[in-house]
């Protein structure tokens, strides 16, 4: 069986992101670029898959180089390959387009039997490459899986909604996003870490792909970026506790807050 | 679930910081050389360990580095760009209130020509450098114990990972790998885990006395165009340690309008009740540090103790199948407060002792190690070290007396009124609050409100550290005897863990049911300082390797 | 359809509308350019037809509808060709839907089959200065906000749940109903549906909760959390834990939320007996709504919260439970 992941990285954010002063975008220069956790169950499943079924991990992800890079940490954890799509000419990419960019790449290197991701990118957190991905490819997609079974050509898929879960059955190939509690990660060995760096890495650029510019041109732009207001003054409640108490609750119905 | 497994390098490099990738950079392109001339000679792996999650994020330091031997390691590499030259220095001497300049200042302090730059960035700078030698780099794995048959070192354990609290494994459960290595270079810096244990069984401090440290908290700051110089150094005496704390401060401008800010204080105090951390608020309080930093923004804070035991307090540098560097090996010059120029110059003696002894291929490797101390001995660490070979320990004293000492060392190579001078006993200077006489004002002050503008609190601060740590897993503090905690030192010395911890890891609190105090630690604030293992009164606090990755995210500090 | 007209895509599950079907409309009203816009939307599933009447009184015009008892067993490729052939019908100029599981599903396979723009948990929406509109979504865990616009038509959006209002009913208002068929997809279909009803005995996760509730050390020991869990009960709310509660051993680590905790962004955060230590604010910077009680006026959490109560954990938090008792909260409602 031969999966592909699609991995996103994201800056670790232990706080200390800022966004540029011209509202472009975020502060990238000494950031540490991550994994995002979502993907982490993605590529987890993805080599339970190997172990339980034979074939291939693949690990594939579409941006600028970055170190540490996430590819490196997918083969650290025991990914087969990594493809790594990037050009320079890239116009700023938005979610359709990466995802063009993306399933380009897939059918150069597939064919694969199923598609993993993470549910979301943590982030910009679209949550719409799952979707995209399955539309572009015309598969199946089903998204949120916390339980995954393989039965010969179809897949059995548990999914946590809002209200509930849900079962659906699938036939690959697929595309399945993945949700936290779908299993529980490894973490990288010191032999994955240097076996890592032997592993084949295949670099695809725009003329590999047979896109052209204009496909990839934004559909969603940003107009701009900037850091969340700040809150505003804090309203204290006064009172005994019983009308500070009911008092709380008349200003958070009000508010919307209680359902 | 998890298999343990063995690896094999030839050279395995514990510790990512300048001396450990020095070392490893050293080796490659000595080896390189040695195959060209030697085609039938076969590749050498070097494989360096870190814990930190990424090189350079556990590194900490001023600083202004002598780049001499950068230079020789990587010849005809330009300098990297967040290097800037010190182009003006002070020594300035501070009451509460005002800085004194100091109009004279002794060569061996002089900076002009230094790089002031961030041994962070360094670090990241020479791990690329080392990939590209063919450096096999591991950041996220922590040496936790030695392997040692027949009193030879054949390499190290690395830690588990995927336990819980108690101790027990999770799904995740990972086994630590036994990594086997030709020769082992230990690069762990001052106080390191690995080290305390291969001392432990291979006694290789035995006739030395112990090692005197200081701990050092710095932090970067964003300053406000206009308030500070980019090349400029500053180094402070006096305000705010009284006469009997060694240390000082120091503040050095970056380009970009960032300086770095910090202050070392001495880990031999007397008075438990003495709060580095508050101090080194109280420094940046000061009108010639405020008036720098006001307006500004933190960026970064972190900690790290220094060894500061000079000449002879080094221990054996070399064994069957291992030699040892940096700070790790007790190479610091107190009196240049220097540190990151002998790491280097070091790692690069050890790693053609290491080549050598790989190279020969005639059995008798360990046999060659041995050259490691010759090579050492002939070098500018020794010269350096020699002349101070006794600076820290004019201090014992007191600050007085210590200046004084310290310029009849200038005169006399080092060697002053008494050689060698008996050094402080470090966390054993400590007093139990019973002996104390009247507080002194500077000492054992209790800290006052922070002003969220220069000052903060340390849990303000830690944020800036980008510390984090897997909370469920085993507690990497331990804590021999918790009773102790509780009764003999509350009473005796009021805990003092709760003050000289940088981070805050540890808490008495006082029970509400049992009416008796315990001891909380917040083991995931830890900065990986090494602070509590070195200065805790009864000694019973070991610091081990935590899950890897875990510990601060330094960036650029 | 005029120029200018929004479609919202819906769904209902046993003919009851969700509350964030509604709030989607609410958001259409945001949207539109001009008053005269119309607002249509699309339902498509098993029993919706009851829901009619709501949508028209809730301000939409016309409804198109694919009811058939096959289609709850259908997955996302149907209701997207669905929509798609309203969409191609009507030409909308925007097209909304919840931001939850089924309309990113939805939303997100329609943008790759219209080849057009879609913007995700919209909190807000505008326009610039020449009229185009604008969407404001919340980005790396709500410390910033990204404004984005469209380059085609139809301008998709998914609307976040919590933010926007829900239209005025006019009762008796009419609306235009078509009905539609399509057909069915093989390869994937819905073996089985499990849901769980509002307040049941399971708390959810902290990381999923629409509320959280959270105790530091201000509780003085483990016996008094049975405060914070009646406080839970009463909305249907995860318990949070500040660091302190846990090292001490009064909740497992699950509950903690902080720096090296876990991060929550939930609608509604009540802090109880919290200090505010930096670690653990680190942990609720995108908290929609945050409550600090605490009996100490200047404990850091007041700096950083909307409402504050300085008071007695157990004074306040047994009537604040009562009172939010009086109303039972966590039912799917079909209107108001």
């Amino acid at each position: 069986m031969r999966v592909a992941v699609c991995l996103k990285q994201f800056p670790d954010d232990t706080g200390r992101l800022s966004a540029l002063e011209d509202g472009s975008g975020l502060q990238e220069a000494d950031c540490t670029w991550m994994l995002s956790p979502f993907d982490r169950y993605a590529v987890e499943e993805g080599l339970r898959l190997r172990a339980a079924l034979g074939g291939e991990c693949v690990a594939v992800h579409v941006g600028p180089d970055h170190a540490p890079s996430v590819l490196t940490e997918a083969l650290a954890l025991g990914v087969d390959k990594a493809v790594h799509v990037w050009d320079d000419a890239f116009p700023a990419l938005d979610p359709l387009a990466t995802a063009r960019v993306l399933a380009a790449a897939l059918r150069l290197t597939g064919p694969f039997d199923m598609i993993l991701a993470g549910h979301r990118g943590v982030g910009e957190d679209h949550g719409q490459m799952p979707g995209l991905l399955a539309e572009l490819l015309d598969w199946p997609q089903v998204t949120l899986a916390v339980g995954l079974t393989v039965e010969g050509e179809s897949a059995r898929v548990v999914r946590e909604v809002e209200d509930g879960r849900e079962e659906w059955r699938v036939t690959l190939p697929a595309v399945i996003s993945a949700q936290k509690g779908l299993n529980e990660p490894r973490q990288k060995s010191l032999k994955g870490v240097l076996e890592a760096k032997r592993k084949p890495v295949l670099r695809l650029a725009l003329k590999d792909l047979g896109t052209s510019l204009e496909d990839l041109a934004p559909q969603l732009r940003r107009e701009h970026l900037v850091a969340s207001p700040r809150r505003g003054a804090i309203r204290r409640i006064a009172g005994d506790p019983d009308a500070q108490a009911r008092e709380l609750v008349r200003l958070l119905r009000e508010a919307g807050k209680l359902r | 679930m998890s298999v343990r497994e063995t690896l094999e390098t030839d050279l395995l490099v514990v510790g990512g910081g300048p001396a450990g990738l020095a070392t490893a950079i050293h080796f490659r392109r000595c080896l390189a050389e040695l195959r060209q001339r030697r085609p039938e000679l076969p590749d050498l792996s070097v494989t360096v360990i870190e814990k930190a999650r990424e090189f350079g994020a556990h590194c900490v330091s001023g600083a202004v580095v002598d780049v001499e031997p950068l230079v020789r390691l990587l010849p005809g590499r330009e300098l990297p760009g967040f290097a800037v030259p010190c182009t003006g220095e002070q020594i300035a001497w501070l009451t509460q209130t005002r800085a004194v300049v100091s109009p004279w200042m002794p060569r061996y302090l002089r900076q002009r020509g230094l790089q002031i730059l961030s041994v962070n960035r360094l670090v990241r700078w020479l791990a690329e450098a080392a990939e590209v030698e063919g450096v096999q780099l591991a950041a996220g794995f922590a040496a936790t114990a030695p392997l040692i048959e027949d009193g030879r070192v054949m390499g190290v354990r690395t830690g588990d990972s995927g336990l819980d609290r108690q101790g027990r494994p999770k799904p995740s459960f990972q086994a630590g790998a036994d990594v086997r290595a030709r020769v082992t270079v230990v690069a762990e810096g001052a106080r390191g885990s690995l080290l305390r244990q291969l001392d432990d069984a291979l006694h290789l401090s035995a006739g030395r006395p112990a090692p005197v440290y200081a701990l050092g908290l710095k932090e970067l700051w964003q300053v406000e165009r206009g308030r500070a110089q980019a090349g400029q150094v500053l180094h402070t005496l006096g305000y705010p340690l009284d006469g009997s704390v060694y240390g000082g401060g120091f503040l050095y401008g970056h380009a970009g309008d960032q300086v770095s800010v910090g202050l070392v204080v001495g880990l031999d105090y007397q008075d438990p009740r003495l709060d580095p951390y508050v101090l080194f608020q109280r420094f940046k309080s000061h009108p010639r540090i405020r008036k720098v930093l006001e307006g500004g923004r933190i960026l970064g804070y972190g900690a790290r103790a220094l060894n500061e035991g000079g000449w002879y307090s080094v221990p054996k540098l070399w064994g069957n199948g291992f030699l040892l560097v940096g700070e790790s090996a007790g190479f610091l010059d107190t009196r240049r407060l220097k540190g990151v120029h002998l790491a280097i110059e070091s790692g690069m003696l050890a790693a053609e002792t290491a080549l050598e002894a790989l190279s020969q291929g005639d059995g008798r490797g360990d046999e060659r190690l041995a050259a490691y101390a010759d090579r050492v001995a002939s070098s500018r660490i020794r010269q350096d070290l020699w002349q101070a070979r006794n600076a820290r320990q004019a201090f014992r004293s007191g600050r007085v007396l210590g200046l004084v000492q310290t310029a009849l060392q200038a005169l006399s190579r080092g060697r002053g009124l008494v050689d060698p001078l008996a050094p402080s006993r470090g966390y054993a200077e400590m007093r139990p609050l019973n002996q104390l006489e009247q507080p002194r004002d500077s000492a054992s002050r209790v800290a006052g409100q922070m002003d969220r503008q220069v000052t903060f609190d340390r849990a303000t601060a830690l944020a800036a550290s980008g510390t984090n740590h897997e909370e469920d897993q085993p507690p990497h503090l331990v804590v021999a005897d918790p009773e102790v905690c509780a009764g003999r030192c509350r009473a005796e010395y009021d805990n003092p863990c709760q003050r000289f911890c940088p981070a805050g890891v540890y808490e008495i609190v006082a029970e509400h049911e049992a009416g008796k105090p315990r001891l909380l630690i917040h083991a995931s604030n830890c900065l990986h300082c090494k602070t509590c293992e070195i200065m805790d009164p009864y000694q019973i606090i070991t610091w081990v390797p935590p899950e890897a990755g875990g510990g601060p995210s330094y960036e650029a500090l | 359809m005029s120029g200018g007209g929004i479609l919202s895509v819906l769904s209902c599950r046993a003919g009851r509308l969700p509350r964030a079907a509604l709030e989607v409309l609410g958001a259409a009203q945001q949207l539109r350019s001009t008053a005269s816009s119309s607002i249509a939307a699309v339902l498509v599933g098993a029993e919706v037809s009851p829901v009619i009447d709501t949508l028209a009184a809730r301000g939409v015009d016309s409804v198109y509808l694919f009811e058939d008892d096959a289609l709850a067993r259908c997955t996302t490729e149907v209701h997207v060709r669905a929509v798609a052939a309203v969409v191609a019908e009507i030409r909308p100029a925007c097209v909304l839907l919840p931001d939850s599981a089924y309309g990113r599903d939805v939303a997100s396979r329609l943008s790759a089959r219209l080849g057009t723009g879609l913007a995700t948990g919209c909190v807000s929406f505008g326009a610039t200065a020449s009229g185009e509109p604008l969407a404001e979504r919340t980005v790396f865990g709500g410390r910033f906000v990204e404004r984005v616009s469209w380059a085609g038509v139809p301008r998709l959006a998914t609307v976040k749940s919590g933010i926007f209002g829900v239209p005025h009913a006019e009762p008796g208002r009419r609306a235009t109903l078509q009905r539609r068929e399509v057909a069915r997809d093989a390869r994937a279909n819905v073996l089985s549906v499990e849901h769980s009803e509002g307040s049941g005995s399971a708390r959810p996760d902290i990381e999923e909760a629409r509320v959280v509730v959270a105790a530091g050390r201000g509780f003085g020991s483990a016996e008094k959390l049975h405060l914070i869990e009646e406080l839970a009960d009463a909305l249907g709310a995860a318990v949070g834990a500040s660091r302190a509660v846990v090292d001490l051993g009064w909740l497992e680590h699950q509950h903690q939320v902080g720096q090296t905790g876990r991060s929550v962004a939930p609608d509604l955060y009540i802090a109880c007996g919290i200090s505010g230590a930096i670690q653990h604010l680190a942990g609720i910077s995108s908290a929609g709504t945050i409550v600090a009680i605490n009996r100490d006026p200047e404990a850091p959490i007041f700096g950083v919260a909307d409402y504050g109560i300085v008071g007695e954990i157990e004074e306040i938090l047994p009537p604040l439970a009562a009172a939010l008792r009086e109303r039972p909260v966590g039912r799917p409602e079909a209107g108001e």
